[in-house]
């Protein structure tokens, strides 16, 4: 028996979920958006956590194809925040380095750091950003910039009206 | 036999707001039977209960006019009560009263109906003064009867089946095999799911017992015989000898120190002297001497005993007591788990069956300090492996219900004890159904507690370290998992005890299939196949505590009924017409609750107690000389009979339907409730059970010229006595071939399993007969 307490597992027990009170209905994976995508299932990875399987859960793609859409908790029978462990198992898998090559794990990265840095997301920077990391291939660079053309791509970030009191919350955090 | 009194029948019409008037000519009918010389009286009113009638209906009998009432039109049933009490009071027997409503067999519709409607009406008339003529006068029966039961088991369910009869103000006997009250749940840590310990409950219960006048309690005693019957049983117990009074004995162990006999205990838990106190109750439990292990003529603890409660001579005593029911709480027994061979029950060290695991739950064993139960050096890790044995074609093939429960319970109690060990249920499915889901909700939450939805094949001892092996695929991951454990705990399930299959065959009480107490589950839980014994708790299938407690009671209050001084028994019952019966015992074979008995002459005679008034010996009586009160073969035939000669419709087949009042005949009512078209040619009977029918009905109703019997009852398996329905068909095939030899088309007669809920079925059914019956053409028995 495997079950350790681990940085995953912390994480996702620090997200308020508990993996034992899963009982493995399935409701979640089958409402799941981009479950298809990867062959993997928010129940599965419950289920390595119940295991304790971390190498495998914090390894799988799932969570980076996880949209937040929110199906899986809301629907959840046992009220667990699946969706939250999903994010908690990512970061996680950043905490070990193991962050995703592939585009899904690029496009998280360049999402993630606007959001985190300007809480708003640019889709000029994200396509840029897309572009050049999945290496320059000039069929993506032509959509690119027909996209661009055509005004499907804003080119400024939305600007964040920020109340005095999330600009002091910012200063507490340092950001 | 005083002489015969003429015929005098009054017929009462109720045409209540012309309901019966608008679809068919009363007046028609009248003239019809103008000419009867029987019916002494044919009135229609608006009302029959207005003070009016009533004074009507008292002055005909009184005056002598009429000693038969035929009363038609609906009535609703407490108007049949009143009808009946009426009479009574005006000295006419109730059982001389009867109805008849046209309605029920079905209006016809459209605008020419009227006539038609009419000429059923008028069959209908002609069937229901044929059954009149034959009305018998009923009287009740009274029986004598015993207040005091008779429990037999002292466990949860007896124990409580007991003290409420105690608590009722009965006398109660109460019957315990093993030295010790409590049965099966004194051996429990806890029961859930309050998580209670058992020995509060259960010392509660014995308190009661003890202190209660009314209840006596035999232990070390079995019951050898009953005779008699429902209401005034006799029965014989037989008492072991315990050597110690269970008046005297105060447990003060005076005895312990000087009994030079060392035994190992029977628990596997050190050693206990020849003389030894019983069970784990601190109360009502005196000690006992084992005299197989007392050293050849030692008599140490006799003087030695404070309280001179030992006598070594004891002998059995056989008690003789006198009891109006019976209620058999004999409980259940865990399933040899050593005949689940792939999991080493028995053989493997460290493999436990859940009823040990209580014990090892209510030593401790696996709280911090005792160490006990972990093989290395890590948290204690216990796998439980759910229907061991259970819903597996080889061993039980039922699943017994409290397993699942068990098995969150022990892992509750075992979290207490070891906060960090480590579970894994193993599980097919976990059944914790309506609150026991908050019992599997509990130990969700818990952490460190797997349930994986696989069942091991075999189970390894591993190499060195003691510990267990377990392999089985993950079902829920896909992958396979290889687990080490300090314990397995078996899940096994109930079987019926020893001494539930003991008493069983003592008392002639059938078993179901999976060898539990036979009872109609749905309708009468709480009573065996045979009257008067009532079951409760485990014997009667597998349950939990609570289940059991109520079982308990409601078998209490079911046997109340016998409890006291008289039994009445209300007509109908069947009487047997001695000068005609051939003894062939018939009846006595078919009688599905064992209610005949043989006088000295062999002549069958049914205990009226134990009658459940079926009617199923009259349709086996191949003399037809049984009858049950006013629902004889005779008063069916004659009904047949009139309507032979009266057919509504020249020219169509006349088909006569013969069903059971459980279930066939609320289908027929509803049918025509529905306004559904009935055949013109095709009436209905009501019977009280498909096996009422006795085949010479089938064949008079044949040999008077009718085209087809239809016979309606109940599906398989679902007959209120037993297989009435069965029997009636399997009786019938020898008819069928009867037929043959006859070059009659066995198509005459015809089953069909008709429900409650079936009145379209049944109105198409009869339909589709009457379709066939045309085919056949006419009976050649026709005039």
């Amino acid at each position: 028996m495997a079950v350790e307490a681990s940085d995953a597992l912390a994480l996702v027990v620090d997200v308020g979920v508990n993996p034992f009170v899963c009982v493995q209905c399935g409701r979640c994976s089958s409402g799941c958006p981009t479950a298809f995508e990867t062959g993997h299932t928010p129940r599965l990875l419950m289920r390595y956590l119940q295991w304790g399987w971390i190498d495998e859960a914090v390894q799988s793609p799932f969570p980076w194809y996880c949209v937040s859409c929110q199906a899986c908790t809301t629907r959840c029978p046992r009220g667990l925040d699946i969706s939250g462990a999903m994010f908690a198992l990512r970061r996680a898998a950043m905490a070990r380095g193991l962050m995703r090559s592939d585009l899904a794990g690029h496009f998280c990265g360049a999402y993630m750091d606007q959001a985190r840095d300007h809480h708003r997301v640019s889709e000029l920077v994200l396509g840029i950003r897309m572009v050049w990391a999945t290496g320059f291939r000039w069929d993506d660079f032509l959509l690119f910039i027909r996209l661009l053309l055509k005004g499907r791509i804003a080119t400024t970030r939305p600007r964040v009206i920020r109340s005095a009191a999330a600009k002091d919350r910012d200063g507490q955090r340092g950001g | 036999m005083p002489p015969k009194e003429p015929l005098r029948i009054g017929v009462y019409l109720r045409d209540r707001g012309g309901t019966l008037s608008r679809w068919c000519d009363l007046d028609v009918a009248a003239r019809t039977f103008a000419k009867s010389k029987q019916i002494a009286q044919w009135e229609v009113r608006e009302d029959w209960l207005n003070p009016e009638g009533q004074a009507a209906i008292q002055d005909a009998i009184q005056s002598g006019r009429v000693n038969r009432l035929l009363f038609v039109g609906r009535f609703t049933a407490s108007e049949d009560e009143d009808i009946r009490g009426l009479a009574a009071s005006a000295g006419l027997n109730p059982h001389l009263v009867d109805f008849c409503v046209p309605e029920e067999q079905g209006i016809r519709g459209g605008d020419d109906a009227r006539d038609l409607n009419t000429k059923r009406v008028i069959a209908l008339f002609a069937m229901a003064l044929a059954r009149a003529r034959l009305l018998q006068p009923l009287e009740p029966v009274e029986l004598p009867a015993v207040d005091a039961a008779l429990v037999v088991g002292g466990g949860m369910a007896g124990l409580n089946a007991a003290m409420v009869l105690a608590q009722t103000g009965k006398q109660v006997y109460l019957v315990e095999k093993s030295a010790t009250l409590g049965g099966r749940v004194a051996q429990l840590h806890r029961y859930y799911p309050r998580m209670c310990d058992p020995r509060c409950g259960l010392e509660f219960l014995v308190r009661r017992l003890r202190d209660s006048a009314r209840a006596e309690v035999l232990t070390l005693a079995t019951l050898e015989e009953l005779r008699g019957s429902p209401g005034d049983y006799h029965a014989v117990v037989v008492q072991r000898p315990r050597f110690v009074s269970e008046a005297r004995c105060t447990a003060c162990g005076e005895c312990l120190r000087i009994c030079p006999a060392t035994v190992p205990s029977s628990n596997g838990e050190g050693e206990r002297k020849a003389i030894h106190p019983t069970g784990s109750l601190s109360v009502g439990q005196a000690f006992i001497v084992e005299r197989e292990h007392c050293p050849p003529g030692c008599r140490l603890c006799e003087p030695a005993c404070p309280y001179a409660a030992i006598n070594l001579d004891q002998t059995p005593a056989h008690h003789s007591l006198k009891v109006g029911a019976l209620i058999v709480a004999t409980g259940w027994d865990p399933y040899p788990l050593d005949q689940v061979e792939e999991y080493g029950y028995g053989r493997l060290p460290g493999v436990v069956s859940n009823l040990e695991m209580e014990k090892l739950l209510a030593l401790r064993r696996f709280a911090r300090g005792n160490g006990h139960g972990r093989t290395g050096g890590g948290p204690l890790s216990v796998g439980f492996i759910q229907c061991a044995g259970s819903r597996d074609q080889r061993h039980l093939s039922y699943c017994s219900g409290v397993c699942c429960s068990v098995t969150l319970k022990q892992i509750l109690a075992l979290k207490e004890q070891a906060p960090d060990a480590r579970c894994v249920v193993f599980y097919m499915d976990i059944r914790a159904s309506g609150t026991d889901e908050l019992l599997y909700q509990r130990v969700q939450n818990l952490t460190d507690v797997i349930f994986v939805k696989s069942n091991p094949a075999t189970i390894r001892p591993e190499d060195g370290t003691g510990r267990l092996r377990v392999r089985v695929e993950d079902t829920l991951s896909g992958k396979e998992v290889a687990l080490d454990f300090d314990l397995l705990v078996l899940a096994g399930g109930l079987i019926p005890s020893a001494g539930t299959l003991e008493v069983s065959d003592r008392l002639g009480l059938p078993r179901e299939e999976l060898g539990f107490l036979e009872s109609h589950l749905q309708c009468q839980p709480w009573e065996s196949q045979r009257t008067g014994i009532y079951t409760c708790g485990t014997c009667r299938g597998p349950m939990n505590v609570s289940q059991s407690v109520e079982s308990a009671n409601s078998a209490v209050i079911q046997s109340l009924r016998l409890l006291g001084s008289t039994v009445q028994v209300q007509p109908p019952y069947p009487v047997l017409d001695r000068t005609k019966c051939d003894k062939c015992k018939r009846c006595t074979e078919e009688c599905p609750f064992a209610a005949y008995a043989f006088d000295e002459q062999g002549f069958p005679v049914p205990d009226l107690a134990k009658c459940r008034q079926c009617g199923i010996c009259q349709g086996s009586c191949p003399m037809v000389v049984l009858s049950l009160g006013n629902h004889t073969a005779r008063q069916l035939s004659a009904q047949v009979e009139a309507l032979s000669e009266r057919a509504p419709v020249k020219g169509q087949p006349l088909m006569v339907a013969l069903l059971c009042e459980n279930d066939a005949a609320h289908a027929a009512v509803g049918a025509a409730r529905l306004g559904l078209d009935p055949p013109p040619n095709a009436f209905f009977l009501t019977v009280p059970c498909a096996g009422a029918i006795n085949n010479a009905t089938i064949a008079d109703a044949l040999s008077c010229g009718i085209d087809g019997v239809l016979v309606g009852g109940c599906r398989d398996g679902q007959c209120h006595y037993v297989r009435g329905n069965e029997l009636v068909r399997k009786r019938s095939s020898d008819l069928a071939e009867k037929l043959r030899k006859m070059r009659m088309d066995e198509a005459r007669i015809r089953f069909e399993a008709i429900e409650v809920n079936d009145a379209r079925r049944y109105r198409d059914l009869l339909h589709e007969y009457v379709a066939e019956l045309t085919r056949l053409g006419p009976n050649p028995f026709r005039v």
